[in-house]
């Protein structure tokens, strides 16, 4: 299975730096999230993780590093980490982990919000982040 | 020139205070200019910057699905009012737009209902309208209200002016404490 690479960009939207590796399993979201057509953007991530979850059916952990996301992408956050709980209840190792910016509490309550809608278990971390 | 002093509407607009005002067709690439330069403006102020930034996106999307005032040359742009005030110990974000008399009423409601709850309800809410599939019509409003409110930590504040026929023009602010 293919790894899916997506590199930000910051110009009229503001797209996120995407990485899912299929061998290892490890999986990073991180920058800032603003797009034309939210939905189609990550339903490419949703159905990578659904095509992981059928093919390889290793474990999963996703690392989430953004600074910034308006409330349409923290919509289909929510729906990445549905799936991801739903492989979780197939018996899928999953891990998630939050990077939260440490000037940001905003950011860091909505990994708690998360939790609450999904029942998923959530690493939270503060960093600082890169001065552009 | 009739009532319109120009010199006095620049001298307001050129005041220090005065971060970003514009009216006008808006469009994507404007709303990337313009949220590039308030980041630029507010570096210096990163955890209020943030969050002007982060409500000045909310709003101004809301004014570019929702405006019923139309560019009728071009594009048929959306046309909106977008300001961003410096006012000492605070920012302000304010839109208008035009909005059909008719949606007022659950316009006014829901800014209403945000106000009404606590931090906590109002996180609550959030997650409510988040689950909830997205609207027809709406494209996710009032989760972006109730996003500004939570930025902010503050209230919603509207201001209505009825206009002749069917049209009102519908002001919001969000004041952010630095």
């Amino acid at each position: 299975m293919e790894n899916l690479e997506i590199k930000g960009e910051s110009g009229v939207y503001f797209i996120p730096n995407v990485s899912l590796n299929a061998q290892t399993g490890t999986c990073e979201i991180s920058g800032e999230s603003y797009l034309e057509d939210t939905s189609e953007f990550y339903n490419g991530i949703i159905n990578w993780i659904e095509q992981y979850t059928i093919e390889v059916k290793g474990a999963l952990t996703f690392n989430f590093k953004l600074t910034y996301f308006n409330t349409s992408s923290s919509r289909s956050i929510l729906d990445v980490l549905r799936t991801l709980k739903k492989y979780q209840d197939q018996g899928g190792g999953v891990t998630i982990n939050w990077y939260y910016p440490e000037d940001d509490d905003s950011i860091a309550e909505e990994a708690e919000d998360y939790m609450k809608d999904t029942g998923l278990a959530i690493n939270m971390f503060s960093f600082e982040p890169d001065e552009d | 020139m009739g009532n319109f002093n120009f010199f006095e509407y620049h001298t307001l607009i050129s005041n220090d205070n005065v971060l970003l005002s514009y009216k006008g067709p808006l469009t994507d690439i404007l709303l990337a200019e313009f949220s590039r330069d308030i980041r630029d403006k507010l570096k210096e102020d990163k955890r209020a910057g943030k969050k002007v930034f982060a409500i000045f996106m909310e709003l101004a999307q809301n004014v570019l699905y929702y405006s019923k005032e139309v560019n009728l040359f071009g594009n048929n742009d959306k046309v909106g009012t977008l300001v961003i005030l410096d006012i000492g110990d605070a920012y302000k974000v304010i839109t208008g737009n035009m909005v059909y008399k008719t949606s007022l009423p659950l316009l006014i409601e829901k800014c209403e209902m945000v106000n009404s709850l606590d931090r906590d309800a109002l996180r609550e809410y959030k997650r409510e309208l988040r689950s909830a599939p997205s609207e027809g019509e709406s494209r996710g409003a009032g989760i972006g209200l109730v996003q500004a409110a939570l930025t902010a930590d503050n209230h919603l504040e509207m201001i209505v002016q009825e206009l002749q026929g069917e049209h009102a023009f519908f002001v919001l602010g969000v004041l952010v404490e630095k």
